[in-house]
């Protein structure tokens, strides 16, 4: 020790612990450093560029809606002068028709309920808050029980929905065909309007299990509900017809 | 040197090490690690100059990262973040002025060396001639 002491000053010795320390220091905060910018999804400059993707993106989303809309008016135009022309394409035209109701592609309406559900407006009292409120589970049921009751077409806050429509409860919204939408959630159902308010509202039914915790229910019966076309795009990628 | 080695060894270390810095606390240790490199160098100048003393290099030491880190702290609580540049600018003049003199010195002594050199290699040239002459 003394030795050691001989050849290096306390000086010499005490500066090179502190050189180890900073040494070690700096490679740790170099290292935490590029993490940080690697994983931290709040860092600014990322923040910056992804909001302004996001919002081109979604400015692009409107254009490319209303675009579709003027091609399915041509579309529309031309079905409608072949339709004119033969018996052949005048029921090709039928098919047609229902094929694209089926689909979503077109605006519909018809005799049907409109059903408007809502968060419950009941104190919570602690048991299970989150029964309070609508989840995608209560949706999917009563889309099921409206479709088991004879439903032709449904919309969901004014999303259609298709055989590919998805209903999912994100943090504190659901998305509808990818569309976030929130509550109150309003379902319009195109079908026998008596023969769709009594499914619902049967005993022990869709009504009654909801209203236990409160969430508000309430169902019109119309002679004219209007259910809007289907805005996402089709594409079958996996899906080949089977002749 | 000890020094240099030191330093390297400090930096493999942390570079092969899995212990992390939490990310809260990096902007602090940022401008830490530049009081320390400052009082590193200003131990190191006054050791060359003879005026070392320890406790005021280890007291000064901790004083400065405490000092910068803390002033660091009261800016983001404050909300004026660029407090950091205040330390960032006061260190960094003492880096650069520590380490012109640190070269100043190195380069002095190397230059005295190499004269030292050339009058040793003179002598020994002027020697056997004058052995030759007698």
């Amino acid at each position: 020790m003394r030795k050691l002491k001989n050849k290096f000053t306390h000086a010499q010795i005490a500066i090179s612990i502190i050189c180890f320390i900073v040494g070690l220091v700096i490679a740790l905060q170099i290292k935490s450093v590029l993490f940080i910018y690697k994983t931290d999804p709040t860092d600014s400059q990322r923040l910056d560029a992804m909001t302004q993707n996001w919002a081109a993106e979604v400015a692009r989303s409107y254009q490319m809606a209303e675009k579709n809309r003027e091609l399915q008016d041509q579309l529309e135009e031309y079905q409608d002068a072949t339709a004119e022309q033969s018996d052949l394409s005048k029921v090709m035209a039928e098919q047609l028709a229902k094929a694209q109701i089926v689909s979503g592609s077109l605006p519909v309406h018809g005799e049907g309920i409109i059903m408007t559900i809502d968060d419950s407006k009941q104190a919570v009292d602690g048991t299970n808050p989150a029964a309070f409120l609508i989840h995608q589970e209560d949706l999917l049921m009563i889309v099921n029980e409206l479709k088991n009751a004879g439903a032709e077409c449904l919309s969901l806050n004014d999303e259609r929905l298709i055989s590919t429509s998805d209903i999912r409860c994100v943090g504190s919204v659901v998305h509808v065909n990818g569309v976030p939408k929130a509550a109150p959630y309003v379902i319009k159902a195109i079908g026998s309007s008596a023969g769709l308010n009594s499914a619902l509202t049967m005993r022990g039914g869709i009504v009654d299990t909801l209203s236990v915790y409160g969430i508000q229910v309430s169902i019109e019966q119309l002679a004219d509900v209007k259910i809007p076309a289907y805005e996402g795009r089709l594409e079958f990628k996996f899906a080949k017809e089977d002749k | 040197m000890l020094q240099f080695t030191a330093l390297f060894l400090g930096i493999i270390i942390g570079a092969t090490s899995n212990f992390t810095i939490s990310s809260v606390y990096s902007p602090y240790v940022a401008v830490a690690i530049l009081a320390c490199l400052d009082s590193v160098l200003g131990g190191y100048v006054a050791n060359l100059s003879g005026k070392f003393n320890l406790r005021i290099f280890a007291s000064g030491l901790f004083c400065n990262a405490l000092l910068a880190a803390g002033l660091g702290y009261m800016g983001k609580i404050l909300g004026v973040d660029q407090i950091n540049i205040a330390t960032i600018v006061v260190f960094g003049t003492r880096i650069f002025s520590n380490a012109a003199i640190l070269r100043r010195v190195g380069i002095e002594k190397l230059e005295g060396w190499w004269v030292a050199k050339r009058q040793a290699r003179a002598k020994v040239e002027i020697t056997p001639d004058e052995e030759e002459q007698i």
